[in-house]
């Protein structure tokens, strides 16, 4: 009995092949899909990543009025009203979504930037503060994008993979055993003719 | 009136020590030095010299400086305190009192987030000069605490307001209250000053500068103002207005507010707070309230160099020279330009 790709040609094995084919079309199908939705959730984040140059003037800004604020206050006051704020607490949450990973940060704890008795110091510790929030959700897009476009690029290789490789080795393999089994039922036919006709005879 | 010798005496020295404070020019040329040693160069002063010599060069950052000019400060209020006479030291042991507020707000930041404070984080008062008991104060295991160390003195009065800032989380209240109780202490000392009239116009004036700072700042930070509106009534008995006018001002909007200022007899501070009320700045409200009381009270005392209101020109000039050698060292230090740096 001959074989190829480690399968011999036998009904057995046509039967197990075409059932293979169904589990990998199947496959191709739902990664397919994966593909369409990754793709969409990418397109809706890319629109968002203007947000980062938003993000860096409002940061600058801050910094400039921090700059100021610093200058007319000096170092001590500056030292002595920021001791009341107190420090951020962050979670990072690990998400995942059709199999990518997703981070979010929930802010746990908020800095007391209320607390700042000197005025001049708690408008920029506001100012530094709304950027910081921006900054992070920034970040947050950033990495979901940077995780999508991954995903994205793996799941496109693997669906080419499987339709122009795979699919078609498995459609080739599956038409070859079939010509051999159609193949070795002539044969058998023939044989089986022949040996019943000397008998006959 | 007749004026008493330790009137003349304490006018005349306000006069010889105000030589030995910056001039103008001399500012000017620290806020066009390129950098933080070429302003070390040029802080020529006897009272700067001594101290800088005393710290390695390589070591000086604006920090340091900072704690050098603020020494500075103290040592010229407490050595004009030491020199005043009758009435004037009385009055003098009022106004230098902004040093044990100063300290006693750094203490209440500390303690309010239980942060750690030694006594050499805070201005040193000599003994005999300070009404409160720093040593213990900064000891105290607890924010609630410092009422206890409050109750003997003169601040006994912002008790009250040390609940507020621990509910709203926030010493502002209480640093709100024991300026009030200060301005108005140091008013009753003034008044028992002779000539004191402008004294007393110059210093309502300057309570009025800072809570207008507040007001508008408070306003712009949209934080509601009840902390104030608990002293309309000291506020405005400090003040010499009607309590009714603080009330408006603080539940007005900022532009009402404004207005009812410029219809008030401190009308001369909407000038210079215009702009930052405008764009709702913080930072440029209290530029133009530091710089408008300059301008206020330097045309007093120009146009009455041989009054009692020179002294307080004096003290002011002190602090607005120290104000402005903190602005210039903290700019060269991150390479501002001297386009940067606007002198009070």
């Amino acid at each position: 009995m001959s074989s190829i790709m480690g399968v011999s040609a036998s009904r057995g094995a046509l039967l197990e092949t075409r059932r293979q084919l169904q589990f990998i079309t199947k496959s191709t199908e739902i990664l397919e899909m994966k593909r369409d939705k990754v793709a969409s959730e990418l397109n809706k984040y890319l629109g968002q990543l203007g947000r980062r140059g938003d993000a860096e003037k409002k940061i600058m800004e801050a910094y400039n009025k921090f700059i100021k604020a610093l200058v007319n206050v000096g170092y001590e006051e500056f030292n002595t009203a920021s001791i009341v704020v107190s420090k951020m607490g962050t979670k990072l949450h690990r998400h995942l979504v059709m199999g990518i990973e997703e981070y979010d940060v929930e802010i746990v704890d908020k800095p007391s930037v209320e607390s700042i008795p000197n005025l001049v110091v708690k408008e920029v510790a506001n100012e530094f503060y709304k950027a910081f929030i921006e900054m992070l959700n920034v970040a947050i897009i950033e990495n979901k994008i940077e995780a999508l476009a991954y995903d994205l690029m793996n799941t496109a290789r693997k669906v080419n993979a499987l339709q122009k490789i795979i699919i078609p080795r498995y459609q080739d393999l599956i038409r070859y055993i079939e010509e051999r089994i159609m193949e070795e039922e002539l044969s058998e036919f023939v044989r089986t003719k022949f040996i019943t006709d000397k008998k006959v005879h | 009136m007749l004026k008493t010798a330790s009137y003349i005496y304490i006018v005349s020295r306000a006069h010889g020590l105000s030589t030995r404070l910056m001039t103008l020019d001399e500012l000017e040329s620290l806020r066009k030095a390129t950098d933080l040693s070429a302003l070390i160069d040029l802080l020529t002063r006897d009272d700067y010299v001594q101290l800088l010599s005393s710290v390695e060069r390589n070591k000086i950052d604006a920090a340091t400086l900072n704690r050098l000019f603020s020494k500075v400060y103290v040592d010229r209020l407490i050595y004009f305190t030491k020199i005043s006479q009758g009435r004037f030291r009385d009055f003098m042991m009022g106004y230098i009192k902004r040093l044990e507020i100063e300290n006693l707000r750094r203490v209440l930041r500390a303690k309010l987030r239980m942060k750690e404070i030694t006594f050499d984080d805070l201005i040193p008062i000599p003994r005999g000069y300070t009404t409160l008991n720093f040593q213990e104060l900064v000891n105290v295991s607890a924010f609630d605490d410092i009422s206890y160390h409050l109750s003997p003195t003169i601040y006994r009065e912002a008790q009250d307001a040390m609940q507020m800032a621990k509910n709203i989380n926030n010493t502002l209240p209480v640093e709100l209250a024991v300026e009030a109780i200060y301005f108005s202490k140091l008013l009753e000392v003034a008044k028992k000053l002779p000539s004191n009239k402008r004294i007393l116009d110059i210093i309502r004036n300057e309570y009025f500068s800072k809570l207008v700072y507040y007001i508008f700042g408070l306003k712009f930070l949209e934080t509601p103002l009840i902390m104030l509106e608990r002293y309309s009534a000291l506020i405005s008995r400090n003040l010499s207005v009607p309590t009714i006018f603080i009330n408006d001002l603080l539940r007005s909007r900022e532009d009402v507010a404004l207005n009812l200022i410029l219809r008030s007899r401190f009308r001369w501070v909407v000038n210079f707070i215009e702009d930052a009320v405008e764009r709702k700045s913080v930072n440029d409200l209290y530029r133009g309230v530091l710089k408008g009381f300059r301008v206020f009270h330097e045309d007093i005392s120009k146009r009455h160099p041989l009054d009692a209101s020179y002294i307080l020109w004096y003290l002011y000039s002190i602090e607005y020279e120290y104000m402005n050698l903190v602005q210039i060292a903290t700019a060269k230090e991150l390479g501002l330009g001297s386009e940067d740096i606007m002198l009070y």
